[in-house]
């Protein structure tokens, strides 16, 4: 979905053009033991070097060199770079060395694969990339790395994170760029112990940042994403030229208002989409379910084809392409449903997005890095948003992957910050119940339930529209976990009026289910409640989080056969924490088991402090949702 | 699907039976005169022939397919003037049409072409529309410019094309060209894919002067399979033979097509790769015939094969050089070995632990194997294995490379050779009597053993022997065995777990060993641990010496605090399901290995409790006696000896034997779940 990428899984963040300067031998002067604690990798030096000539153009020299400890450092053995028509790769050199420090292998530009960066959901793109995977598997070893790229055009500027993983160290790093005296270059630093160092002289600028000795850390579960924590310095030219286009990018609305001019004139429908819209929608009177009857009409008529090209990835095919070819991008599709509801006296506007878990959007540092666009439309104060790649989401709902973010929309008038939408404990929901009896040979005949609500119900809704029936029942079979389980009378309700919602229901018989021995009779009710991975009870020493909150209910209702008493004590526990709440109970009357169970997880990020009795939560769910229920004949 | 009674061997026809058949040419003629090109379900196939109807065909099975290929058609020519040097060429030209039902389907009406540069194939004549039903009438949406892209990478020119005004319900079709500019390759087809296929046909045009070997395998049938033989030049075909002096200028057109074929695309457990199991035809040149009679033969025979490789510069062209850069560092290897079975077994150990292989499969070296000497870099596992051939030859021992192919890569035919279909090497060496077949490519792999990709059936010497060496998974056996000893001592309820990997856990336990800490390997052992279960010293033994089996242990220490005890004697091993949940079974289950699992617990009762309840012993049997499992459990006094057994002496089943084994396994499994029941003594 992504048109810039703001990263790419199995690579680093693009542009992340680390760096060195002596291409010769590696450092010989032993690394430090603090840095090699808890290092895959050690960055011995990385120096990236940009001179910025003009708005139009600039030269960025990146050097490198890593020393890789051990196999889970080969990673960073893969030389690579990602180039298109704005960044001319001028030249590469790569070097492998052993551990001693001789010379093993040499590269240069020529020697490196090339390839296009199209893959699942991309079909098309401007992207390309230059790679080499060095090979070695004597540790440590060496790789060394420097490249020349000439930029045409400024508008994005590589973003500096020397460190780019908790498990490697740095020795020496650093970011230099020469400007014009003038030339307004504008940052801001994450993490960045200090401030950077600007010198004038001559009418040029030159702002240095520097880094060194920064151990590697042990990872922690549960811990925010690795940028989250990472030091980086973000870059953006205030002045650029690109591809004929001049701006200005001082402030968000900047960035929108450069962005709006790409999209000028491209959202003229043609006569025949404007009847449609008309048909569609003029004999409705409340704009909302214009707006739902638009949204269904571009999701039966039109599908996602990633052809992410275009003034590098941001100006989108124009709404009578879209219209005339049933397809587009997450940027030409949201164009143009923007199209359609303004032919039908909506309100409406493109947002660009920082979609998955990447990097947020930072309110306070207009810089111009999306990998997503979107639609919402406004219906007196309410907003209702649409995201145009989907088939399947209900109008004014957003998955996760859009889910609680800030995004920039984009207004000729005045483009601004938005939120979307957040779902959360309320919002996301799963209720199951199941009744069922278990006969004196152990078989269990049931009948399911289950509610899902919000994002909870999305990977399901997936699933149901992708899978054929016959699929479908076997993917819901094995779920369950159940061995010599049968599924009948699968059947599914919707209701995406609000919050989407699926409910779910089957009648299914297992063989064996209970386990009989002597006379005792055995039942793992877990299959139908709450389960979870129990925790390591060890000491967290930074903030963790939880990226998403839920609320799930399970009643659990089993006839057992006549005779049998419960052995042992009945489920009874309780416990509640800042990062949410966990209550089971159990009763056996008249032969019938009743359990009922709660579980509510709360998004956010905890300090780490409260670790201990987040893995007390997490354990207790866990030791509770995988016991065996003992019954014994009396 | 019906269901196969026994894996089917693929089924080899030499090209030549086309030339028994061309001796009969009016037997054939008439028989194919009265079968095609109008036999029963064949479409029209002309393009753009769409009418209302073709938008509900007749659909097969009961599950709403998402798409349907309405027909899928491969179509082999070869042209002269259009080979590498001016000779033939191969021409293929697919034509497609597909009925789009769903949404999830529309990836198809997205499709990337490639052409191999280096190899300078062209794709070309590219033809592609898009139909609707709209209003009960049919309307054409032809592709233009608009929609191709063009695109490359480092090895390939793509063509991509996005289909235009696609939505549920539309029928995409298109056709392509591509010609490879050299004899030695027709494109192998495939009859069966991830959709329904409601009619697949592959029609090949080869003129006489050229024989191939075919190989077709799957499940389902021809409804057509007919040979065509013409005396002079095939109607249509861009040349005439008989403008040609050659010694015959016969052309031989085959045609194979299949009916309502359903998909196959999703492997269930234990499965080499579906690649076994499709329906599929593949070729190999096996005779060229010259101007003067003659008759070249390709690779037809193990010999010649075999002859051929060695001369390969890609293969063994450099095992019989003399290799003197070995010379110095060999001499130091070697220095002192008492007897040749020492000197294998040092020279196996140096060239695995010295080169570094970038697990690639692969059958050629990538790079003249003195340079992969000189760098002591990364090299394919043939640049290692292939190497290892050499040292010992230039050590004077008696090896030789045999070739295979791996389990993902497919069975190879046993009784023709197809080069194409290997994709690895090791190394044969003989001493005293003995063969080891041996691969360096794996640190974690030890002498005389192989990983368990290699376990493929037939394997192949490649020297004079032409040996078919048997490697089939039925002939290897994974032994695990595993001791608890659990006692009352002073410092509590404590005892040991061990368990000794077999062979292949061992690998697989040493390569994730590389990736993960042994503390992390224990941690997620603790996350099984039952509350009242704590873990003491733990750490594996032999787990730097690839030839000996690696062994992880733990010590244990139990607090007992409950009035019941509900204690599993099994530990970590026990099926909590079982592996066969599906409840039918298409094609065989394929282990990689058969089974010999030993389990041993030995306990006292725990101090101030008293046995209130024993699972029972049970034994069962798979039918055929080919699997074993036995639960043993008796009280003698305090002390509790518990033992497991569990045996497989196949690693592979028939799809009649599926029923029976996954019962086999569903009692194993619910039988593992029963707990010995202790009770507090007031």
């Amino acid at each position: 979905m992504s048109f810039l990428p703001i990263s790419r899984s199995g690579f680093f963040i693009l542009f992340c053009f680390l760096s060195l300067r002596d291409l010769g031998q590696p450092p010989a002067a032993p690394i430090a033991d603090s840095l090699k604690k808890e290092a895959v990798m050690i960055v011995r030096k990385n120096e990236l070097e940009i001179e910025i000539i003009s708005p139009r153009k600039a030269k960025m020299i990146h050097r490198y060199v890593y020393t890789i400890l051990n196999s889970r450092g080969d990673v960073y053995a893969n030389v690579h770079t990602f180039y298109d028509k704005f960044h001319d790769l001028v030249s590469v050199t790569g070097i492998l060395y052993d551990g001693d420090g001789r010379q093993l292998k040499k590269i240069r530009k020529g020697d490196m694969q090339d390839w296009n960066t199209d893959g699942p959901g991309i079909l098309m793109s401007d992207i390309r990339l230059r790679y080499y995977p060095f090979v070695c598997r004597n540790y440590p070893y060496t790789v060394s790395y420097e490249e020349e790229v000439e930029m045409n055009g400024l508008f994005m500027l590589p973003e500096w994170q020397p460190q780019p993983a908790r498990n490697v160290s740095v020795e020496n790093c650093s970011l230099v760029i020469r400007t014009p005296a003038g030339f307004p270059l504008r940052y801001k630093t994450y993490h960045y112990p200090g401030e950077a160092l600007v010198t004038e002289a001559k009418g040029e600028k030159v702002y240095t940042w520097q880094m060194k000795d920064r151990p590697a850390m042990a990872e922690e579960p549960y811990e925010p994403a690795w940028f989250h924590l990472a030091a980086s310095v973000q870059l953006v030219p205030a002045a650029f030229e690109l591809q004929g286009y001049k701006g200005s990018l001082y402030s968000w609305a900047d960035v929108g208002n450069f962005v709006a001019t790409l999209y000028q004139g491209r959202d003229q429908l043609p006569d025949e989409a404007k009847e449609r819209v008309h048909q569609l929608v003029d004999g409705l009177r409340d704009d909302r379910q214009k707006i739902d009857v638009l949204y269904r009409f571009l999701q039966h008529n039109t599908h996602y084809v990633g052809i992410e090209l275009g003034i590098g990835g941001w100006q989108p095919f124009d709404a009578a392409y879209v219209y005339n070819k049933r397809y587009g991008d997450c940027k030409a599709l949201s164009n143009y449903m923007v199209a359609l509801l303004k032919e039908a006296g909506i309100r409406a506007a493109n947002v660009l997005i920082r979609g998955g878990n990447v990097p947020a959007l930072d309110t306070g540092f207009a810089c111009p890095q999306f990998n997503h666009a979107i639609a919402v439309a406004f219906t007196g104060t309410d907003s209702v948003w649409l995201e145009c790649t989907s088939s399947l989401l209900a109008p004014g709902y957003l998955g996760s992957f859009t889910a609680d973010r800030d995004g920039l929309l984009i207004d000729p008038a005045g483009s601004h910050i938005i939120h979307t939408p957040a779902y959360g404990v309320r919002e996301n929901h799963l209720d199951r119940k199941m009744e069922g009896s278990i006969s004196p040979d152990g078989s269990l005949d049931a009948h399911l339930s289950c509610n899902y609500t919000g994002l909870e119900q999305d990977a399901l809704q997936w699933r149901i529209d992708q899978l054929t029936k016959k699929d479908l029942l076997q993917e819901r079979r094995a779920a369950l976990g159940i061995q010599n389980v049968t599924v009948k009378d699968l059947s599914y309700s919707f209701d995406s009026s609000g919050i989407p919602a699926i409910r779910e229901t089957m009648s299914l018989s297992a063989g064996q289910f209970a386990t009989i021995s002597g006379d005792r009779l055995l039942i793992s009710p877990g299959y139908f409640l709450r389960r979870g991975i129990g925790l390591r009870e060890e000491a967290h020493s930074r903030p963790f989080e939880l990226s998403s909150g839920y609320e799930e209910t399970d009643s659990v209702s089993l006839l057992l056969p006549p005779g049998y008493q419960p052995e042992g004590n009945p489920f009874n526990a309780t416990f509640s924490c800042p990062c949410g709440s966990y209550r089971i109970r159990s009763t056996f009357q008249e032969g019938v088991l009743t359990i009922t169970c709660h579980f509510q997880q709360n998004k956010g990020l905890y300090d780490a402090a409260v670790w201990p009795r987040l893995v007390r939560l997490f354990n207790l769910v866990h030791r509770e949702g995988d016991r065996q229920v003992v019954f014994v004949k009396k | 699907m019906k269901p196969i009674a026994k894996r089917t061997a693929a089924i080899f026809l030499p090209a030549c039976l086309f030339l028994l058949l061309a001796t009969t040419i009016l037997r054939a003629q008439s028989e194919a005169a009265s079968q095609w090109p109008g036999s029963p379900g064949r479409p029209d196939m002309t393009f753009g022939t769409i009418t209302p109807a073709s938008f509900t065909p007749p659909l097969i099975g009961d599950s709403a397919p998402r798409a349907v290929i309405l027909f899928d058609r491969g179509e082999v020519v070869f042209e002269d003037g259009r080979g590498g040097k001016g000779g033939f060429g191969v021409v293929f030209r697919r034509h497609t049409r597909i009925l789009l039902l769903h949404k999830s389907a529309f990836h198809l009406a997205a499709l990337t072409l490639s052409s191999y540069r280096k190899g300078e194939t062209s794709l070309e004549d590219f033809k592609g529309a898009t139909y609707n039903l709209e209003n009960g009438s049919v309307t054409t949406s032809d592709l233009d410019r608009s929609n191709i892209f063009k695109d490359r990478n480092t090895n390939f020119d793509l063509e991509k094309i996005a289909f235009p005004n696609v939505k549920e319900g539309s029928i995409i079709e298109y056709s392509y060209t591509i010609v490879y500019p050299t004899i030695g390759f027709i494109p192998p087809w495939s009859f069966q894919g991830g959709y329904p296929e409601l009619w697949s046909e592959y029609d090949i045009t080869v003129p006489r002067l050229f024989d191939y070997a075919v190989k077709m395998q799957g499940y389902e049938k021809f409804v057509l399979d007919t040979v065509i033989t013409y005396n002079d030049n095939a109607p249509g075909l861009p040349y005439a033979m008989s403008n040609r002096t050659f010694f015959g200028n016969q052309t031989v057109r085959h045609v194979w097509a299949q009916h309502n074929v359903p998909p196959l695309d999703k492997p269930e457990p234990y499965t080499t790769t579906l690649k076994n199991h499709i329906s599929r035809i593949e070729f190999q040149l096996s005779a060229i015939r010259q101007n003067n009679g003659y008759v070249q033969t390709y690779s037809t025979t193990w010999p010649q094969l075999t002859h051929e490789l060695l001369k390969n510069d890609n293969f063994g062209s450099s095992l019989s050089d003399h290799n003197r850069w070995m010379d110095e560092e060999l001499t130091k290897v070697v220095a002192g070995s008492a007897s040749n079975a020492e000197t294998i077994r040092r020279l196996y150990a140096w060239v695995r632990d010295h080169f570094t292989c970038i697990p690639v499969d692969r059958m050629y070296i990538s790079q003249p194997l003195k340079k992969t000497w000189e760098e002591k870099k990364a090299g394919n596992v043939a640049d290692i294995n292939l190497l290892l051939t050499a040292v010992y030859r230039h050590e004077g021992l008696d090896a030789s490379p045999v070739i295979l192919s791996t389990r993902s890569n497919g069975y190879t035919n046993a009784n023709y050779p197809l080069l194409s279909e290997y994709n690895y090497v090791i190394t044969r060496v003989r001493a005293a009597g003995k063969d080891y077949l041996l691969d360096a490519s794996r640190s974690y792999v030890g002498f005389g053993q192989l990983p368990e990709a290699c376990y493929n059936d037939w394997a192949r010497a490649i020297d004079s022997s032409h040996d078919r060496i048997s490697l089939f998974a039925d002939s290897v056996k994974e032994s695990r065995r595993t001791l608890v000893v659990l006692a009352n001592t002073d410092s509590g309820y404590v005892g040991t777990y061990s368990r000794t990997a077999g062979v292949f856990e061992s690998m697989s336990l040493r390569n994730q060993l590389k990736k993960i800490r042994p503390e992390d390997f224990f941690e997620n052992i603790k996350k099984t641990f039952p509350g009242n279960r704590q873990m003491g010293a733990a750490g594996f033994d032999s787990a730097d010496v690839a030839e000996v089996p690696l062994v992880w242990h733990y010590d244990m220490k139990y607090r007992f605090t409950s009035k019941t005890l509900y204690f599993n004697p099994i530990f970590h091993e026990r099926f909590n399901s079982s592996p066969f949940n599906a409840e039918e079974r298409h094609y065989p289950v394929e282990m990689n290995f058969c089974i010999d699992n030993r389990y041993v617990l030995n306990m006292e009762v725990p101090k101030g409790y008293a046995i209130e309840q024993l699972p029972k012993s049970q034994r069962i049997t798979l039918e055929d006696s080919s699997g074993l499992f036995e639960y043993a459990i008796s009280a003698d006094g305090p002390l509790i000896s518990f033992g497991i057994q569990l045996k497989l002496k196949k690693a592979v089943y028939s799809v009649e034997e599926y029923a029976g084994l996954r019962r086999f396994f569903s009692i194993i499994a619910n039988k593992e779940k029963e707990p010995i029941v202790f009770k507090k003594i007031d």
